[in-house]
């Protein structure tokens, strides 16, 4: 929208706006996780990213890709949550294949049934205790302090149980790493 | 900075669940750096994670929750600007309307070319390649070169939600990344999606398969009638499909980088060193057009690649250089 006024382009509607964030809105948390994380507070960047969409909405040019955009600030904003707190390795990241930043590779992910049943499986496989440290952190969000604290174990074995239950994820999804590898699929939702 | 490998192993751990502090932060990544094995062992462990956590988002995120979170963000400041500018609604409402009569005729403008543009009529293309590999650009910008003996067919304009390209034999492709629109290369009864890629197929593969190597970006593959049992590879991977198998299994082999039998009969040099870079999994590149013509007429069983760059330079009277991955031959051209 220029200065006297005139629209030179159609704004986002609401409705498109809503859609956009239904299809979108858990690829971006995947997104951001991948930088910071932690999911509270990816998700807390995804929402502030849709919550900047919104108030641009008049103004935001909808010729060009608004995903493309949305992913652009959500890599911004966790690069910069990263930077805040010393958590930034810029080595580290080139090795997730995160840096330079590239929005299209990294916007979304397809897990493939196939690989989910073996997650799942291999998931009910894990000794109790494994298990539940396994599942209260990736699945429900909770760090190994809490997770001490509620299970009345010590943060070293929650440790240790972390690692024991991807150990025997890497085991069962051995033959599939080797050959696909992360399928890092940009998917198109419209 | 303790070596002990049971404590690196937790660090790795901290690290992808964000308790990792700036000091351990740094720890890991000197010793990601110190040893290509612990790259191997970062990368595999990230992608570990990557593929639980999408498994856990999926599930767990409730999108009408999140929505509703979002919607509470909103409606506050909406309503402190409708306060404040509520004087200035009156004078708005004169240019909304102006604005409004603007906007429909551009609408219907804008309609009328869609309309247009659907209807306009789509052709199919075809391009073969017989005697030398022909390079060719789709519609959308993307580059193909085919092999001789191979033919592409696709339409004069991708309108459809997909690109979708038919193929019989071998060829390159580097994709136009566009990501509302995937790429598809249909083979018979085998599809294989792309995004922005550049990769080789070759439908008419030795044991009645179809192969596709990956030299940038992702690739799908996947059999038309069963797109749920997919097989997905990363650049550098190559798979080897069988048109007669019903299901898509993980290849014990991938395309031998030692090939077995190679035949060149009569041929130039610019298509044996296609299948030269799909067999062998290399790029190599001719220093000029003037040596892309010279012929020849070999048989190569079990050769390393650099048992045939030899015999092709001295049978040429060519230079192989390397110059980094690629390979270059260089020299004059032939009669």
């Amino acid at each position: 929208m220029n200065n006297s006024g005139h629209y030179t382009h159609l704004p986002l509607s609401e409705g498109a706006f809503e859609k956009i964030f239904k299809e979108h809105f858990k690829g971006l948390c995947f997104l951001s996780q991948r930088y910071v994380k932690d999911f509270e507070i990816a998700r807390e960047i995804v929402q502030d990213t849709f919550l900047l969409l919104w108030e641009k909405r008049e103004t935001i040019d909808t010729s060009k890709s608004v995903i493309s955009y949305l992913a652009t600030a959500v890599c911004n904003k966790s690069l910069n949550f990263l930077r805040d707190n010393r958590k930034f390795s810029k080595d580290l990241l080139i090795a997730e294949h995160l840096f330079p930043v590239s929005v299209q590779a990294s916007s979304d992910m397809l897990v493939a049934q196939e690989i989910q049943v073996i997650i799942d499986n291999a998931i009910e496989e894990l000794p109790e205790k494994c298990r539940q440290v396994f599942i209260l952190n990736r699945f429900e969000q909770m760090k190994y302090h809490e997770i001490a604290d509620k299970l009345q174990l010590s943060v070293k074995t929650v440790e240790a149980q972390m690692s024991k239950a991807l150990h025997h994820m890497r085991i069962r999804l051995a033959d599939y790493i080797q050959v696909l590898l992360v399928m890092m699929f940009f998917l198109k939702k419209f | 900075m303790e070596t002990n490998p049971t404590y690196i192993i937790e660090l790795l751990h901290r690290y992808f669940s964000g308790e990792a502090n700036p000091d351990e932060i740094t720890e890991l990544s000197d010793w990601v750096a110190k040893d290509s094995a612990n790259l191997k062992e970062f990368e595999e462990t990230a992608r570990m994670y990557q593929i639980v956590d999408k498994i856990a988002i999926d599930r767990n995120v409730d999108l009408n929750t999140e929505w509703e979170k979002l919607q509470a963000k909103v409606s506050p400041s909406q309503q402190v600007i409708y306060t404040q500018k509520h004087d200035t609604e009156l004078k708005k409402l004169l240019w909304l309307r102006i604005v409004l009569m603007a906007a429909v005729f551009i609408f219907i403008a804008v309609a009328g070319l869609f309309v247009f543009n659907l209807f306009s009529k789509v052709e199919t293309r075809i391009i073969t390649a017989s005697g030398a590999p022909v390079n060719s650009t789709l519609p959308d910008g993307t580059k193909v070169t085919l092999n001789s003996g191979t033919t592409l067919s696709f339409p004069s304009k991708f309108k459809d939600p997909k690109r979708e390209v038919k193929l019989d034999g071998m060829a390159y492709f580097e994709v136009t990344h566009n990501e509302l629109q995937p790429f598809f290369v249909n083979t018979e009864n085998i599809s294989i999606e792309v995004l922005g890629t550049s990769f080789y197929v070759n439908t008419k593969a030795a044991g009645n398969n179809v192969n596709v190597r990956v030299k940038e970006g992702i690739v799908a593959v996947y059999y038309t009638s069963r797109p749920q049992n997919v097989i997905v590879l990363n650049a550098g991977d190559s798979i080897s499909v069988s048109k007669t198998e019903k299901s898509l299994m993980v290849p014990d082999n991938n395309i031998p980088s030692g090939a077995g039998k190679i035949v060149f009969d009569d041929q130039p040099l610019s298509q044996i060193v296609f299948q030269l870079n799909i067999i062998y999994n290399v790029h190599i590149k001719l220093a000029s057009e003037d040596i892309a013509n010279c012929r020849m007429t070999t048989t190569f069983e079990n050769q390393s690649l650099d048992a045939v760059l030899n015999v092709i330079s001295e049978t040429l009277n060519l230079l192989v250089t390397k110059d980094g991955d690629t390979i270059i031959i260089s020299g004059e051209g032939c009669l």
